[in-house]
């Protein structure tokens, strides 16, 4: 696939050192969503490596993922049909979901996985993205008899809520300010989920 | 007006559940919310699952759950009410606070009764 993509337009990002490896901006036409690949090509060396992707989410906002967080990016990426919901959506009252409060959700869990990587090199599992009557987001993980969920409050509110358990006696359950935290017990829970 | 009753523990309570409380075929915790003081249900002692699909808007877009009594009453600062209305002698509330641990819980004890059409 990477020779493929550098067939397509390809932008040079910067002159490689003689021996090093050079970045490719590339935007190839037959991916699923719309999608820019940094790639990284040897001067004498054919191989290609694909190194990030960014992925338009809406008109207004995009994000950047390293490829080894593709499966998160794709559940990012569907999340984006909660914009669709109106007012009322459930039949009883339910306020719609505001951007502001997706991209905010959207940026804590990107944050959030590249931090894990950073410390611990696991990728955490992707989270069902879902929506509340009140227009906040819960994010759900859910194995056998784990279950763990943070809600997202709704922008600008930035203190989420918390809570899972192995119904065996271990839980976890607080709140945290999902700009300026990286709660490391978070991962105890979501790593249950895999 | 009808009147007010006190609902035994080993009854159900009928939920509403929208589709979009269902994601990857999983019931969603944020579907137990409360609806202003409380979360609305049916007693079954006066209703059946598809009489609370039919109270809504686009019935097909909805599936229902049961819940029962006694197991709800379990759950921590929740409280069975029930509240008739005149178009609904089984309307019941479910009063108290609904953070993620409660919504867990509830997920826990709900079973399908009807599930939402594809």
């Amino acid at each position: 696939m990477p020779q493929q993509i550098v067939q397509e337009k390809i932008k040079k990002l910067e002159y490689p050192a003689k021996g090093n490896w050079v970045s490719y901006e590339v935007m190839p036409s037959d991916v699923k969503y719309k999608a820019y690949f940094q790639i990284a090509a040897h001067p004498t060396d054919w191989r290609t490596k694909i190194i990030t992707k960014e992925y338009k989410y809406s008109d207004n906002f995009s994000f950047a993922l390293e490829l080894k967080f593709e499966s998160l990016a794709i559940s990012l990426l569907k999340s984006n049909e909660l914009l669709l919901l109106e007012n009322d959506w459930d039949e009883a009252g339910a306020v719609k979901i505001e951007e502001d409060t997706l991209i905010q959700a959207i940026k804590f869990l990107i944050r959030y996985a590249e931090w894990v990587d950073e410390k611990t090199s696991i990728i955490i599992k992707s989270p069902i993205i879902g929506p509340l009557s009140d227009g906040s987001i819960d994010l759900y993980w859910t194995h056998e008899k784990v279950d763990f969920v943070i809600n997202i409050p709704t922008y600008p509110n930035m203190i989420a809520s918390f809570y899972g358990d192995n119904q065996e006696g271990l839980y976890i359950e607080g709140k945290f300010n999902i700009e300026k935290d990286n709660p490391g017990m978070l991962l105890t829970m979501i790593n249950l989920c895999q | 007006m009808f009147e007010v009753e006190e609902i035994p523990d080993d009854h159900s309570l009928y939920m509403r559940i929208h589709r979009q409380f269902i994601k990857e075929g999983i019931l969603q915790p944020g579907a137990f919310k409360n609806h202003g003081e409380g979360m609305s249900t049916d007693w079954s002692n006066y209703s059946i699952p598809s009489d609370t699909q039919n109270m809504a808007r686009n019935p097909f877009d909805n599936g229902v759950i049961s819940l029962n009594v006694g197991e709800t009453r379990l759950i921590p600062d929740q409280t069975v009410i029930h509240s008739p209305k005149d178009d609904n002698r089984a309307h019941t509330d479910v009063l108290g606070e609904k953070g993620t641990k409660i919504r867990i819980l509830f997920k826990r004890i709900s079973k399908w009764e009807i599930y939402p059409a594809e």
